[in-house]
């Protein structure tokens, strides 16, 4: 009985807390995109609001240089894609939380059928904006 | 936390998935122009739907980001002192952006 356990207890471990997991990389990534939406948020808000209120000239300004420079036209892409994991991985997420899809099969292909999903569409959004 | 930090983190999400679509969406996608001008967005935010969803996206974006910020301490297992500081700090930052944006839209508002 006990040797059966600690074969379980092994055989769980090893399918779930090792680095090769899908769902180890979900979430840091999770993580780690959470963390630059974040720093991109408080940004953000300090930008849009400050600009706002120092009036129309400034305004055009800073949105002229956010939205047509080389540079912020490139990290608008990754911020889109982060934007994309972060939120359909969060949909997987909520779905665990409703008991849905939490067998070990489903959470693999749910990640990937999102994952997908996100990818498609941050294509096109680059295809469609850029 | 409690659970009902947690239960609200969950309900920030949803509705982020939502409000945060319709932003993007519209400022991005469906505006004639390359570049957004002033008097598009004085003009959004002449409507009532426009200013709701955006005061929400800032309510439920600041919390998620906190709770979010609070949740990757915690796994990280920092003492007691560290996770009210780190607390004191995120809920400072929140305030702060939050009257900025609530500010910044009530100018026009009014």
């Amino acid at each position: 009985m006990a040797s059966n356990e600690m074969a379980l207890s092994l055989a769980f471990k090893a399918k779930t807390q090792v680095w090769t997991t899908v769902g180890m990389w979900a979430w840091i990534l999770h993580r780690l995109t959470g963390l630059g939406l974040v720093l991109y948020i408080f940004i953000h808000i300090v930008l849009m609001s400050s600009s706002l209120l120092r009036g129309q000239q400034a305004f055009d300004a800073m949105l002229t240089l956010l939205m047509s420079h080389p540079l912020f036209e490139v990290l608008d892409r990754l911020l889109l894609g982060a934007v994309l994991y972060h939120g359909f991985n969060g949909i997987r997420i909520l779905l665990f939380d409703l008991g849905l899809g939490i067998r070990l099969r489903s959470q693999k292909v749910l990640f990937w059928v999102f994952m997908a999903i996100a990818a498609i569409l941050w294509v096109w959004s680059i295809a469609v904006k850029f | 936390m409690n659970a009902w930090a947690w239960l609200l983190q969950r309900i920030s999400a949803f509705i982020l998935l939502i409000v945060l679509g319709l932003h993007i969406w519209y400022l991005h996608f469906a505006h004639s122009g390359d570049v957004l001008h002033y008097s598009e967005i004085i003009k959004r935010l002449g409507a009532p739907i426009f200013i709701t969803l955006d005061i929400l996206l800032l309510i439920f974006g600041l919390y998620h980001a906190i709770y979010g910020v609070y949740a990757v301490i915690l796994d990280f297992g920092f003492g007691f002192k560290t996770r009210v500081v780190a607390l004191g700090l995120l809920f400072f930052a929140g305030m702060f952006s939050l009257g900025l944006g609530i500010y910044g839209f009530w100018v026009f508002i009014a």
